[in-house]
């Protein structure tokens, strides 16, 4: 009785003791960018979960990488992925939140994640399968990082390569003196991302393409972004404004939100609106970042703002 | 009725009888209860199969499954179970019928002191610094608001309430101006810290919850008797003197403990320390050696089944046991503060 | 206390009011001259850079926080006078919860966020009902009778219930998240100039009916019965009471967030100087939940500047020790 009692005890509290260490069957993978020192990988993962709808699903899918799961943002995938993937990964609940039953049923055999969202879970998630967690603000890295677990360093140089030549090619093509700001109108607010350490990807895209932000938007701690008021609009120096609306989420028409701000006289006011080169911005890559494809995008876009030839 | 008429003389055995009665019934409901978070979820295991996990002939993707779920359920039943003592204690305590850790502000304590270390702190705050800043927090918070509603008379009961909400608005507006001013890449970590869901529950949490509780019990056994003592009889309650002091400030202690290390697992959780206790004084009488331990079944029963609803509601997504009790909690309430007026 | 003190106690409030007023409309980035700024106004099109500042920005700016301070400064008197409570405010009543939740409800279901005016309606739609929720379930009768203490106690309840709600329809539609965020808080969007005159119009309308309804209900404050037998239908003037508080927050919400605290601190000052007149209550109860909003709201946006803080962080930092106060003077308690 009394040992049943013990086995039972052990059992509810989980004091039974599991499997011990067992030695590296793949790869042992190390970088500054996940929070494992070391980790221990699969050789050419098959099926792989992501755990967030922008960073590390979408920089998967650039790599080509077989993702049979990943937790989103709201309802929808993104349509990035929506558009152009053949099989749609199956969803294992809000990214905030992931659903460990659903992800245990897909049988992945690696897990690729962000660490300040599912640092909690952490434990739980290798459990299931070897998971590495990011934690890097820098885009790039971010992306060397979900390549070198998944088996795809060298297709991850490649495209780099290529993405760095295009850089390289726009930034001698623009003119020097342009200073641009940048600007997001959400109901309730703006939202003015700077460039600087910590800065949001599409900035740092901007600033490798050698861009200058006006004082206001450039930091040196590690601030992401600035809420101005409306007065603070005039901060925007610079002489070309991009502005999006909305998020990532409302793709929907927010023409009503824009003529609301754009027909205020302090927007009529501002330097870049008066020379006419304020320029309207689809928020799906410049909110919704999620790799190459999104800094190919926004590249696409700065090209056309000065009207350079592809 | 009277029911703490039958607690002195004759009746006492009886109502003894009645409370070994409901506590079985309650536990038989605990156990139902668990074998439905057991077999139920994203797939339903069969009882043969759960049967195979718990004998150890079946160590697949079920037993795992199992494992996960059995983590969640019994560390939701332990918050349940310390948010409910929480509030038996602090109702006993501050005599008043209507305190509550998550009304007073306790919870809110614990997560403003969470947030600040949060999003103050340089580089990665490990999970048991999360833990500690919140039951700091949750103790300063107590303290904090009984002070606050502190009269010659004594701390008086609604002022106590109406103080504990004002200070949750406080907690709640520096909270929001925190996540607005600070880095936004830790934002995430905080808000699903701050909504409470009990989705990363693990054998650390589980094993957490259940030693506060361990530790809990016979200090609560102690103190309640001194504190029932003290209720039911003022004079001889009189005569404990300084010591009746000492009882106080152990029991706000105890409830502070309790309440901001099931904050720190299972997020803001309100209502259920209300609730819990009042079924218990319904159906067992307002005496606490027969009321704390209904009461933290109860609560173990409401927090479990919060949680899992929440997990079958919309599947994959799960809703936070806690907004779930902050929604089924308020029509409780209401029952209660009817039947009270009735 | 002699009428000659009581004209100078209002003329003093009047003038802190001009005074807050044309701080507001001083204070920002930069300084602007108010007189000029007005006088420019009525010459036409704004040319100079300070002039669009003032009338993009300033004017309609001063204009909300006059109109939301107001209007959360009478529903809290309207509401202190209906409950017989001096705790009641639409915070802690849950009615700018139940507005907030109407609209992030909204904002989840809409696939682009709204035009302010569909807001508005559906705030106050919100509110109206949530104020109703609360009466019912702290046990009013059908005259809409409650017991004072029951009244704040289903208020805070609904709240808190209205607060996961809303929590659990941003988990389930996270895109209306970051819409809401900042508007949760309590901050002034101001940037629609054109449809703060609309607004500006019903709160003038709402608090005109509000103030004249104070001598109905100082009949009521004397007792339910005497009214009755005064011939005064008891129910209706709760209702429209409540109606027209719920409606100024509703208002308020949607300018402005849910903000807390306006619609205690304001009446409670404004007693202190009028007595127990209920009209001059009134009257004063908007002009220093004007007042209170104007302040906060120049603390708000100097703090950070360029950017801003919400206003309702603000304020629920400076109305917290305020409310202990009230509450440790309280002597029912």
């Amino acid at each position: 009785m009394k040992r049943s009692a013990r086995v039972l005890a052990a059992l509810a509290f989980g004091l039974a003791s599991t499997g011990g260490g067992i030695a590296c069957e793949g790869r042992q993978v190390s970088s500054p960018a996940l929070i494992d020192e070391v980790l221990c990988v699969p050789d050419g993962p098959s099926r792989i979960v992501t755990l967030d709808p922008f960073y590390t699903l979408l920089m998967a899918g650039e790599l080509n990488l077989p993702v049979i799961g990943t937790a989103l943002s709201g309802e929808a995938m993104p349509t990035q992925v929506e558009d152009s993937w053949d099989t749609m990964p199956e969803v294992v609940g809000q990214m905030t939140s992931p659903n460990l039953e659903a992800i245990l049923r897909l049988d992945p055999d690696l897990i690729i994640g962000d660490a300040y969202s599912q640092a909690e879970i952490y434990g739980q998630l290798s459990e299931i399968a070897p998971t590495a967690l990011v934690d890097t603000t820098d885009w790039k890295e971010y992306f060397r990082a979900v390549a070198l677990v998944a088996d795809a360093g060298e297709a991850a140089e490649a495209k780099l390569d290529a993405y760095e030549a295009r850089v390289a090619e726009t930034a001698a093509a623009l003119p020097d003196e342009a200073t641009v700001s940048f600007l997001r109108i959400i109901p309730g607010g703006f939202q003015v991302y700077v460039a600087g350490p910590a800065a949001y990807a599409p900035m740092s895209v901007l600033t490798e393409l050698g861009i200058e932000r006006p004082p206001f938007e450039t930091a040196t701690d590690d601030t992401v972004l600035k809420r101005p008021t409306m007065e603070g609009l005039l901060e925007l120096e610079g002489d070309i404004l991009i502005y999006t609306i909305g998020g990532a989420h409302h793709e929907g028409d927010a023409i009503a939100l824009e003529n609301e701000v754009t027909s205020s006289a302090i927007w009529q006011a501002l330097p870049s609106v008066q020379n006419g080169r304020a320029y309207r911005v689809k928020p799906t890559h410049w909110m919704g970042f999620g790799g190459l494809a999104s800094a190919h995008a926004i590249v696409d876009d700065v090209r056309e703002i000065f009207g350079l030839e592809e | 009725m009277s029911v703490a008429g039958l607690a002195t003389g004759s009746g006492a055995m009886s109502a003894d009888r009645r409370a070994t009665y409901v506590s079985v019934i309650l536990m038989a409901a605990l156990t139902v209860l668990a074998f439905a978070s057991l077999t139920l979820g994203l797939e339903a295991i069969s009882p043969g199969t759960l049967w195979s996990v718990l004998s150890g002939n079946e160590t697949g993707d079920a037993a795992h499954i199992a494992e996960l779920r059995w983590q969640r359920f019994a560390t939701a039943a332990g918050i349940g179970a310390a948010l409910a003592l929480s509030g038996a204690i602090l109702q006993t305590a501050l005599r008043n019928p209507l305190a509550e850790p998550g009304v007073i502000g306790l919870s809110s304590g614990a997560a403003l002191a969470a947030t600040l270390v949060m999003l103050a702190t340089t580089g990665y705050v490990a999970t048991w610094q999360i833990s500690l800043a919140a039951i700091v927090g949750s103790m300063a918070a107590v303290a904090a608001v009984t002070l606050l509603a502190r009269s010659p008379n004594g701390v008086q009961p609604l002022r106590l309430i109406l103080a504990g909400i004002a200070f949750s608005a406080l907690a709640g507006a520096v909270i929001t101006a925190a996540t607005l001013v600070g880095p936004p890449h830790r934002l995430p970590r905080l808000l699903v810290w701050l909504s409470g869901d009990l989705n990363g529950s693990n054998w650390a949490d589980l094993r957490l919850i259940w030693s506060v509780l361990l530790i809990a019990a016979p200090l609560i056994i102690v103190t309640m008797r001194r504190l029932d003592v003290a209720m039911l009889d003022p004079i001889s309650g009189a005569g404990l003197g300084n010591r009746r002091g000492i009882t106080l400030m152990l029991s706000l202690f105890m409830a502070a403990s309790l309440a901001g290390v099931a904050t720190t697992i299972g997020g803001i959780v309100i209502f259920v320390g209300l609730i819990a206790p009042h079924l218990a004084h319904r159906l067992v009488g307002p005496v606490n050696r027969r009321r704390m331990p209904v009461a933290a079944l109860t609560g173990a029963l409401i927090v479990a089944g919060a949680d899992l609803f929440g997990r079958l509601l919309d599947p994959p997504t799960q809703l936070p046991a806690g907004l779930i009790c902050g929604v089924i909690g308020a029509p409780f309430f209401f029952l209660l503060m009817r039947h009270r007026n009735g | 206390m002699t009428p000659s003190r009581d004209i100078g106690l209002i003329g003093l409030a009047v003038l802190i009011l001009v005074a807050a007023i044309l701080a507001s409309l001083a204070a920002g980035i930069r300084f602007i001259d108010p007189f000029a700024g007005i006088l420019a106004m009525t010459t036409g099109e704004a040319t100079t850079l300070d002039e669009i500042l003032f009338q993009a920005s300033r004017l309609p700016r001063t204009v909300i926080a006059v109109c939301v301070g107001g209007g959360l400064g009478l529903a809290g008197a309207l509401l202190q006078t209906v409950t017989k409570n001096v705790l009641a405010d639409p915070g802690l009543l849950g009615i700018n919860a139940g507005a907030a939740f109407a609209v992030v409800v909204m904002l989840a279901i809409l696939d682009a966020p709204p035009p302010l005016a569909t807001m508005g309606l559906v705030a106050s739609a919100g509110a109206i009902l949530t104020a109703i929720m609360g009466f019912v379930l702290a046990g009013g009768s059908r005259t809409f009778e409650t017991q004072p203490l029951r009244m704040v106690l289903s208020g805070g309840v609904l709240a808190i219930a209205l607060g996961a709600l809303t929590q659990i329809v941003l988990i389930l539609q996270p895109g209306a998240f970051e819409a809401s965020q900042v508007w949760l808080a309590g901050s002034f969007a101001d940037r629609a100039p054109a449809s703060v005159g609309v607004y500006a119009l019903v709160f003038v309308v709402m608090c005109a009916f509000g103030i004249a309804m104070a001598p109905a209900l100082s009949v009521l404050l004397i007792g339910e019965a005497q009214g009755r037998s005064l011939g005064v239908n008891v129910a209706r003037l709760r209702i429209t009471a409540v109606a027209i508080a719920a409606i100024l927050c509703g208002v308020g919400v949607s300018l402005a967030g849910p903000i807390a605290f306006v619609g205690l601190i304001a009446p409670h000052v404004a007693r202190a100087i009028s007595g127990n007149r209920l009209g001059r209550t009134f009257g004063l109860s908007v002009l220093f939940g004007a007042v209170l909003v104007l302040i906060s709201d120049i603390v708000a946006r100097l703090v950070v500047a360029p950017s801003e803080l919400p206003v309702g962080i603000i304020i629920a930092v400076a109305g917290f020790p305020f409310y202990i106060l009230l509450l440790r003077r309280d002597v029912r308690l």
